[in-house]
This record gives structure tokens, C-alpha cells and sequence, in this order.
């Protein structure tokens, strides 16, 4: 994400994991699809190691709640992934309809990561959820993430706080295009942008209650002292940034400011 | 036996006239309300002794004509006697918490229940904004994260732990729709089965046993989820109960502060605080799939309903003193209050919101006024105002329940004590009634407040009674009524009391004449009710009422119903009865004949023989016989056949007002001597001869002259009516103008000797020394005629001695 022009986003991708779907996710990311204008585009792969598993003699599920031990069957198995995959689909239609969203909704089958990184565009955002990791202990939804240029990434914490304040940006320059993002996102919804930055040097150079300030360094501990004082709405790393802080780093901040953080 | 002969009266008997300038008012306008009832020493005494007394089954039950007036009068008396009694206090339903199917009753001081009700509600509705606002704080929200990731992070340190042990085996684990399984990996990404089976058995087998030896640990870390979660929950749980007191505090306090006499309202706030840190949850904001904002809002909406107040029974707008209510509709329900239900999705359901108060409940430390025509009618109330009474409770009963009509879950609300003084009014005859088929009536009411129907006849009286329809026309705003219209309802309020001496307190019938007065006077444009308005009011309801007594009467004029004005005949009369239909009553004429010869000595009711005869009428007729036994042919057996029959007839007949009639036919018949058909007679008679006072006077004279004026007033028509029925005439204007002119007159008659006398035209004779009648005198033909028959019986007995 390093061109001259700032992104311009149409998409909010939710990649739906095998297991129960995650209403909660759901609604949080439909949320912000909706507070920032994007569609909502529902992506549910059907994991192709999976269905390869029932080929094993020995394979066989752990099954929840009960804990009971049953061999894998190839055809129960993609039966399983189909309901799921058509339950995560209503469960989208509904909230959409609820809140009036444009959005879509798609089955893929293969590996999850190539086949989300194979819907994604640089006008997408791909949304993840701290509490993926413990659902789906195979995929470090981090790494997942970072493996998905071109798209950026919205790490959403599991219980944002209420919306409204500033609009944050870590940057490594001010003439980043993330800020000029920033910047248009900060207008559009009248809030404060603040401009964090190692660059001592650096000046704001859009119109508006724009503050700049400095901190040490771009590391999530810098970045997260730097946001004690500030009631922030929406975090965003921009490319260079995102390069030290780390998708770790975006997590931990989303994680203990119960923002957004959207890595460009 | 024959005094002195009956002279017509004069028309100043027929009619007793009220003075309007006795009146001393121009019209009802200048008229104070009255008081209290009119002249009612002995009810009045009743009620008065039963407001006092508050002992259990110190109840009234008042009797009388016209339940209208008996409320209305008891009403006035007792709304009285409750300005000096306190107010009872309110009562009101709360949740019970513990057992939500048995609300708690809670009394208040009179009045405090809306303002807890207030309080209560505000307390809610301010948490309602208060508590999600905290709960979806930055702080909150961060606390509550931060609960939530601590303790998540050990069920992800032992995945990630799991993870990492796996993968160092070459193993993953894949989430699948319903669990997790585990497979083979090579360079960090899972192994197909074809490329599986061409690893080297070693290889595989070390795979397989490594599956194996995971999957017990995989079991082990899934086990520990639901604890985590629960303790996810718990520490949430403290988090919200732990943010929700500090919110809660303070609004609790204000309500707390203002009822902190209330021992039990405190503690239902108690409750109420403990139920909301309970069920905090209640306020923090669901994420429930797709619910909207609005389902979410009802949802809310009824689940906070728990918290608030019913008022069941309030005296914040009651202006001071005891309640007295009157239930017009005794239904069960009404009486003792009920439990309503909402359809919720095919079921009925309720709660303590839906606890409704009865009339007891209203009354509850005042006093309640029945109907008790209206209480007998509806079904189990009269049984549940007896267990209220005997409990001193009011339990709210569900008739549907115990017909085992309604299975849906109900509640049991707590039973309030009761403390109500119960007045009921009707009938007589239903208190009569009552008093036989149920012997609780003196256990629980033992008062007994028994309402004359009527006053003497004196000015105050008259002016009392001004003052009652001057209270009517105020009461349903109807025009003043002028003082001549005054005097006009009071000389009918004599002719509805069935005696110019008395003055009937039928307030219904007064207020009905009023009323439609008052619709003539407004069509004629007048501001005051004018006498002819009255006139006309009477007229009309008369002629509303009248088509079956115009059908009689052409029935009679056109010679189908046989009745004869003029001549004379033997053994036929023309007999008196009423008829009473709906409100409206009228005399009509009917022949009554009778025909002799020798006998056992009996008289015949034909009435009686075919069953259309009543048990008076029969009575009446009986007497005949003891009147002939005593009087004549006392040394012979009655040797008599006779048979008597109302012509024409075709309905039942009863009361003994025609048996002087009766006697006449058959003094007549035995006599043979001819009666005058243009009179009419009317009274009963005793066994001496007397002839005794009967009822519906007025009516029947007026029903035999509108038959003679219609065929034309001769002059000599008239009718007999027992002396004593003098002071009951209160005769329409044409017939005493009739009278007055000479053309029709009423006679009074003490005795059957002056009767016959007048109707024969021949003296009915004394019993002289040597021991007879004197000769063509109407008893010596009698004495004669019976004796006939006796000898002609003893010969026949003796021809059958012989035979």
C-alpha cells in the first residue's frame, strides 16, 4: 500500500471459518461497513484440508458440546459444511437487510487463505477477530491476515467501545497517502484527527482540528501510551507504519483500546 | 243488617285535590334539594344503627318498592355518614420475586399508592437509561474486556500450547463444523491422504501415534472451555452486579427515603434492588440475532413490567372520608376483582399487573350498596360476598377455574382484608324469598330496612314530595316544573299509592311523568312544566299501554264480550276486575251470573272446576256459603245447587273482590228478582254480610264508565264499591265531572242488605219478632226458596228411604 493516492475502499470482507458463525463478529464488522459507507461481502471457505481429512483410516472429530469422539465421514462432513455454510448466509442476508446494507455473499472451497487473498482488491478491507484464533486453532488469523495484500485489515476488537472521537493515525510520514486517508475519513465525520508520528519534523497539511504529535516509536507499546489521553474512534496504521508495529502489534492495540485498528 | 241507604257520592269524594298555593313556591327552582330520604323513620333508624355498628354481620338489607328510590335514598344517608369516617387505606399488588405466581398485597396509607406507584415507575424508567449507558461505557466495556481476555487467554495459551506441541510432531488441528480433528502435515501444510499412504509405515505410524497421543489433550483442553467460559460469565456477572449497585444506589435511596414509614414497602424495594442486581443483564444490551431495535425495546419492556406497581384500590382522588360504592353489574369478577390475560402467541398469559380490583376492593373500609335482584342473577356472586363475608377476606376468585373451563397457568394473589359494610336493596318478596331458601341471610345481614311505599297525605308531606320532584328535575336537569304541575304529579303520586290519603314515594314512575313532561313543555317551547304538560304525560303513557284494554272494551261495545248498561235480569251481574300489564293497569266489566235448584247444599265455582279460579277467588266464593248458612233457613239443611261463572272469562281469575257480586247473583237467583245491569259492583264480602274494601277502586269505576259513555250516559249508571274504598278515589277528571253532573255516580256500600236493596230495587229486609223476613223482601224470598229446596231434598231422601 505504498502509492501516491490514498485508498479508496468499497468492501468489508468477513471470512466465515468452519464452525458455529459468530453473530457478535458479524454484527460488529456490518456496523462498521455501515459507519464508513463499505459493503459487507460474507466469504465462507470450505477448508479443502478438511474434506481431505475423511480419506484418513484413522481420522476422526472431537465433536462439541459433548466431547464424544466420532470418525470422520466424507459425505457427513461436506453435508456439515453446507448447513453451516447456508446458515452463515441468512444469518448475513438478515443482518444486511436489518441494516440496510448492500453486500454479498460467497462459498469457496480450497485453502483458506488463497481463497480469501483471491476475492480481495485494494478497494477491500478484510475484517478479523481476536476471538478467531481460538476458534480456528489451524489458521493464526494474524498471519492469515498478512498474507492477504492486497487488501487491508480490520482487526476488530470482540467488544468495541461506544463510536465517537478522534480518528487516530500511526504513520512513519506525514505525506503517507494512509493520512490523507485518515484525513478524509476524520472530515467526512466531523472528528479530530491526530497524527502520530516518530517524525519529529513532521507538519499537518490538511485543513481541519488536526493535531500532530510525536512519539518515540512506531511499536504498539509507543503507540498504545500515546492513546492514553485519548478517546480515539477508529485507528489506523498506515503501510509503513504497519511494518514495525506488526499485525501483533494492531492486535494489542485493538485489544486493549477496544478499537478498530485498521492496518492499509 | 241494613243501615242507612247509600247515597251517590258527592264529586269532591271522588277526587282529592292538592292546593297549589298551599305549596308556597312559583316553581321547583325556588326549591331547596331535600336532605335526606322522605319520612322513612323506620329504614332510616335501620341504616343509621347499621353505619354505626362495625361488628361482623351487622349488614343491611333494605326492602321496598322500587329499588331506584331505596338506592338513592340509602346512598344519600350513608355518603353522609362516610364525611365522618376515615379513609380506608389504598392497596396495591407487587411481584413476588420469590414466588412470582402468588403477588403480594400491600396496604398503604389513603392516597400513597399512585406516588409509589410514581416512584417506583421513575426508578425503573431511569435505570432503563442509565444502566445500558453504563454498561456500554468506555470503562465498563474496557473492564469487561479485560476480564474477558484474561481469562480467554488461558483457553487460547493451551490451544496455542496444543498447537504448537502439535505442529512440532507435524500435526494440525483443523476446527470442522461441529469439532476438531487432526492431521498429518508436511511443511506446515496438511498431507493429502493419496500423498499420506506413500510415506513409509515408520513415518505413518509415527503420525498416527502422534494423533493419537494428542487427541487426549486436545479432549483435556476442550474440557476446560465451559469452565472458562463460566468463569468468563461469573466474573462478567460480579463486573455487571458490581457497576450496576453503584447506579442503582442512589435512585433506590430517593424512593427508599420517601416511604421510609413503610416498614413492607421497603422491604418490597428490597426485593426489587436484589432482583435487579439479579438480573442486570436485563439492562446491558443484547445482541440477540436479528432482533430490531423495537422488538428489543418491548422486550425490555415486559421483562421490566416485574418491577412496577398496581394500584389496585386508591383513595388519592376520593376527597376524604369512607368509600360507598354501588356495583350496578355483580358479575363475579366485578364483585371480587379478577385476573385478566394477554395472548401471548397462542397462550394465555398474565401477571400481577393484570390483577383487577372488584367493587369490594373499592369499598374496602366504606360500604357497598347490591342489588340484590341484579346479585342473585349472576352466577356464584351471592355464594362469593358470603365467603368474603364469612373470611373477611376478598380472595379474587376465577369462576372459569374452578368450572374447570381455564387450565392456563394462574396466579394466586394474596387475599386482602376486608372490612365493608353491605348493603343490599330490592324486593320484599326477594328478601322473603331469600330469607326461606337460605339461612345465612340472618348471619349476615341483620339489619333489615323495610321501606314504606308510600306517606300520609298532609301539607308537609305534599310539600316534602314538591321537594323530591323538584330534586328529580334538578337531578335530570329537566325544566322547573310550575307549582299547578307540582300539584298535579302529587294528586298522581295518590292515585299510584291507590289512596287520596296517602302519597306513593315511587320516585321511578314520578320521575318518568317528569321526564316526558318536560319533552312536551320543551316541544311547546315553554320554560317551566305546566300542569297540562303533566296532564298530557299521564294521558300519553296511559294511551301507549292501552291497545289491550281498547280491544276489551270494543270487544264489549260490539256485543262479543256480553256486558249490559241498561235494564235488569235475574241472576246476572255486572262484576269488576283489573287487569295489570306492564306497568299499566285498567278495569274491565264482566257478567257474572248464577243459577239455583235444590241440592246438596253447594255452591260450584265453575272458576274453581275448571282450574282457572285462584285460591282467593275460591275463598271468596266458600264465604257465600257460610253467608247463606248463617243467615237463612237455620233450622233446615242447606239444600242448595248453585253455580257461579264469570262469563266469558277465558284467563285466570283471583282475589275475592267480586264475591259481593257473586253473593248478589245468587241472592238474585234464589230471590228471583231481577239486578240492575246498569251498575257495576265491586268488593268482597265476609260472612255477615259486610262488604270489605278491595284494591284497583279507580281503575275498575273507570273501566265500567268508559263502556257506559261510550254506549251514552243514562244518568242512572253507576257503581258500587265498598265504603271503605271511599278515601282511595282519585278519579279521572271525566269521571268525576260525570258525577258531578248527575249522568253516572259511584255508591258507597257498607253492606250486602244496602247492595241488593240498590240493585233490586226491593228492601233486602230485617228478620222481624216472629222470626221471618218481611214479605217481599229480598230475604224473605230467599228464606223462602231455600226452604223449597230443603223440602223438596227431604222428599227425595225420604222416596229413597222407601226404595
Amino acid at each position: 500500500m505504498s502509492e501516491a493516492q490514498p485508498p479508496v475502499f468499497r468492501r468489508l470482507i468477513l471470512e466465515l471459518a468452519p464452525g458455529p458463525a459468530d453473530a457478535r463478529a458479524m454484527r460488529r464488522a456490518a456496523e462498521f461497513a455501515r459507519d464508513f459507507g463499505l459493503d459487507l461481502h460474507g466469504v465462507y471457505v470450505e477448508d479443502e484440508a478438511l474434506l481431505n481429512l475423511s480419506g484418513f483410516s484413522f481420522a476422526r472429530e472431537i465433536r462439541l458440546p459433548t466431547n464424544d469422539w466420532r470418525k470422520l465421514d466424507a459425505t457427513g462432513l461436506a453435508d456439515e459444511l453446507r448447513q453451516q455454510a447456508e446458515a452463515a448466509r441468512l444469518l448475513l442476508r438478515r443482518l444486511l437487510d436489518q441494516m440496510g446494507l448492500r453486500g454479498g455473499f460467497e462459498v469457496r472451497r480450497g485453502d483458506p487463505m488463497v481463497c480469501v487473498a483471491g476475492v480481495c482488491s485494494p478497494a477491500d478491507i478484510v475484517v478479523v477477530s481476536g476471538a478467531m484464533r481460538a476458534r480456528a486453532p489451524q489458521r493464526d488469523p494474524l498471519r492469515h491476515a498478512a498474507a492477504l495484500a492486497p487488501a487491508s485489515v480490520l482487526v476488530m476488537p470482540e467488544r468495541p467501545a461506544p463510536q465517537g472521537g478522534t480518528i487516530v493515525v500511526l504513520t512513519d510520514r506525514s505525506d503517507d497517502p494512509g493520512v490523507a486517508l485518515a484525513a478524509r475519513i476524520a472530515a467526512d465525520r466531523h472528528a479530530p484527527l491526530l497524527i502520530l508520528t516518530p517524525d519529529d519534523q513532521a507538519e499537518p497539511g490538511w485543513a481541519g482540528a488536526v493535531e500532530c504529535r510525536s512519539i518515540p516509536s512506531l511499536r504498539a507499546d509507543d503507540l498504545l501510551r500515546a492513546l492514553t489521553q485519548v478517546r480515539e474512534r477508529l485507528v489506523i496504521i498506515t503501510h509503513g507504519a504497519a511494518a514495525i508495529t506488526g499485525m501483533e502489534g494492531a492486535a494489542r492495540v485493538a485489544a486493549t483500546t477496544l478499537v478498530p485498528v485498521l492496518v492499509l | 243488617m241494613s243501615r242507612t241507604d247509600p247515597k251517590p257520592l258527592a264529586a269532591n269524594q271522588l277526587y282529592r285535590p292538592a292546593d297549589p298555593a298551599a305549596l308556597g313556591f312559583e316553581t321547583t327552582a325556588d326549591l331547596a334539594p331535600l336532605p335526606e330520604m322522605i319520612d322513612q323513620p323506620r329504614a332510616r333508624d335501620a341504616i343509621g344503627l347499621g353505619a354505626c355498628i362495625d361488628r361482623p354481620g351487622f349488614n343491611i338489607f333494605a326492602v321496598g318498592s322500587g329499588s331506584a328510590r331505596i338506592q338513592q335514598a340509602i346512598q344519600g344517608m350513608l355518603k353522609t355518614a362516610a364525611l365522618d369516617r376515615p379513609a380506608p387505606p389504598d392497596w396495591i399488588y407487587v411481584n413476588n420475586f420469590a414466588e412470582p405466581h402468588r403477588p403480594i398485597a400491600i396496604s398503604l396509607p389513603a392516597g400513597r399508592g399512585p406516588a409509589l406507584g410514581r416512584a417506583v415507575h421513575g426508578l425503573i424508567e431511569e435505570l432503563k437509561a442509565a444502566l445500558p449507558a453504563l454498561f456500554e461505557s468506555e470503562d465498563y466495556q474496557k473492564r469487561r474486556s479485560g476480564i474477558e481476555q484474561t481469562i480467554q487467554a488461558h483457553g487460547q495459551q493451551a490451544f496455542a500450547a496444543l498447537n504448537d506441541k502439535a505442529a512440532a510432531q507435524g500435526i494440525a488441528i483443523l476446527r470442522t463444523p461441529m469439532g476438531f480433528a487432526m492431521a498429518p502435515t508436511r511443511d506446515g501444510k496438511v498431507v493429502e491422504p493419496t500423498a499420506f499412504n506413500t510415506w513409509p509405515e515408520p513415518e505413518r505410524k509415527a503420525a498416527r501415534d502422534a494423533i493419537a497421543g494428542l487427541e487426549k489433550e486436545l479432549e483435556e483442553t476442550l474440557r476446560a472451555i465451559p469452565r472458562l467460559e463460566k468463569e468468563v460469565r461469573d466474573a462478567v456477572r460480579a463486573l455487571e452486579r458490581e457497576t450496576a449497585t453503584l447506579a442503582i444506589a442512589q435512585p433506590i435511596e430517593e424512593v427508599t427515603t420517601e416511604f421510609a414509614d413503610l416498614p413492607k414497602v421497603l422491604a418490597h424495594i428490597d426485593a426489587i434492588r436484589d432482583d435487579l442486581l439479579e438480573n442486570v443483564q436485563l439492562f446491558t444490551p443484547q445482541e440477540s440475532q436479528g432482533e430490531n431495535a423495537m422488538l428489543g425495546a418491548m422486550r425490555l419492556a415486559g421483562a421490566l413490567e416485574r418491577y412496577e406497581i398496581n394500584v389496585l384500590v386508591t383513595q388519592a382522588d376520593s376527597g376524604g372520608g369512607a368509600p360507598v360504592i354501588e356495583e350496578l353489574h355483580p358479575t363475579l369478577g366485578n364483585l371480587v376483582g379478577r385476573i385478566e390475560y394477554l395472548q401471548t402467541q397462542g397462550a394465555l398469559v398474565t401477571n400481577f399487573r393484570l390483577i383487577k380490583a372488584g367493587a369490594l376492593h373499592r369499598a374496602n373500609g366504606g360500604t357497598i350498596l347490591l342489588d340484590v335482584r341484579a346479585l342473585l342473577t349472576e352466577p356464584f356472586s351471592w355464594p362469593a360476598l358470603k365467603r368474603a363475608l364469612s373470611r373477611d377476606q376478598i380472595v379474587i376468585e376465577d369462576a372459569g377455574r374452578f368450572m374447570g373451563f381455564a387450565t392456563t397457568v394462574s396466579l394466586e394473589p394474596d387475599p386482602i382484608p376486608m372490612e365493608v359494610k353491605v348493603v343490599l336493596y330490592g324486593d320484599r318478596m326477594l328478601y322473603f324469598m331469600l330469607a326461606q331458601a337460605d339461612p345465612d341471610i340472618g348471619t349476615y345481614f341483620k339489619l333489615l330496612a323495610d321501606f314504606d311505599d308510600d306517606i300520609d297525605r298532609s301539607p308537609d308531606n305534599e310539600s316534602l314530595l314538591a321537594r323530591m320532584i323538584a330534586d328529580i328535575a334538578r337531578r335530570e336537569r329537566l325544566q322547573p316544573l310550575h307549582r299547578d304541575a307540582v300539584a298535579r304529579v302529587i294528586e298522581q303520586a295518590a292515585r299510584l299509592a291507590d289512596d287520596s290519603g296517602k302519597l306513593s314515594l315511587l320516585s321511578e314512575r314520578m320521575r318518568d311523568i317528569v321526564t316526558e313532561a318536560d319533552h312536551w313543555a320543551r316541544m311547546g317551547g315553554r320554560t317551566v312544566i305546566a300542569r297540562a304538560d303533566i296532564d298530557r304525560a299521564i294521558d300519553q303513557h296511559l294511551r301507549r299501554g292501552d291497545r289491550i284494554r281498547a280491544r276489551g272494551q270494543e270487544m264489549i261495545l260490539n256485543d262479543i264480550a256480553l256486558v249490559a248498561t241498561v235494564g235488569s235480569a235475574v241472576g246476572q251481574i255486572n262484576g269488576l276486575s283489573v287487569m295489570s300489564l306492564a306497568g299499566t293497569s285498567f278495569g274491565r266489566p264482566t257478567r257474572i251470573t248464577c243459577r239455583v235448584r235444590g241440592g246438596a247444599g253447594k255452591i260450584v265455582d265453575i272458576e274453581r272446576e275448571v282450574e282457572l279460579g285462584g285460591p282467593l277467588h275460591s275463598k271468596g266464593v266458600l264465604i257465600l256459603t257460610g253467608f247463606l248458612a248463617g243467615r237463612y233457613a237455620m233450622d233446615a239443611p242447606m239444600s242448595l245447587y248453585a253455580s257461579l261463572v264469570f262469563e266469558q272469562s277465558y284467563g285466570g281469575v283471583d282475589g275475592d273482590s267480586a264475591s259481593s257480586a257473586e253473593l248478589y247473583a245468587l241472592l238474585s237467583a234464589l230471590s228471583e228478582a231481577p239486578l240492575r245491569q246498569d251498575l257495576a259492583v265491586t268488593g268482597s264480602v265476609n260472612q255477615h254480610g259486610m262488604v270489605q274494601a278491595i284494591g284497583g277502586a279507580n281503575e275498575k269505576i273507570e273501566g265500567f264508565f268508559d263502556i257506559c259513555k261510550a254506549r251514552g250516559l243514562t244518568g242512572t249508571q253507576g257503581v258500587m264499591i265498598p265504603a271503605s274504598n271511599v278515601r282511595h278515589l282519585m278519579l279521572r277528571a271525566d269521571v268525576v265531572e260525570a258525577c258531578a253532573a248527575g249522568r253516572f255516580s259511584i255508591w258507597p256500600i257498607e253492606t250486602i242488605d244496602q247492595g241488593i236493596a240498590l240493585l233490586t230495587g226491593k228492601p233486602a229486609g230485617e228478620r222481624g219478632v216472629d222470626g221471618l223476613y218481611p214479605e217481599g223482601s229480598i230475604n224473605r224470598a230467599v228464606e223462602e226458596r231455600l226452604k223449597h229446596f230443603a223440602d223438596l231434598r227431604k222428599k227425595a231422601d225420604g222416596k229413597a228411604d222407601i226404595t
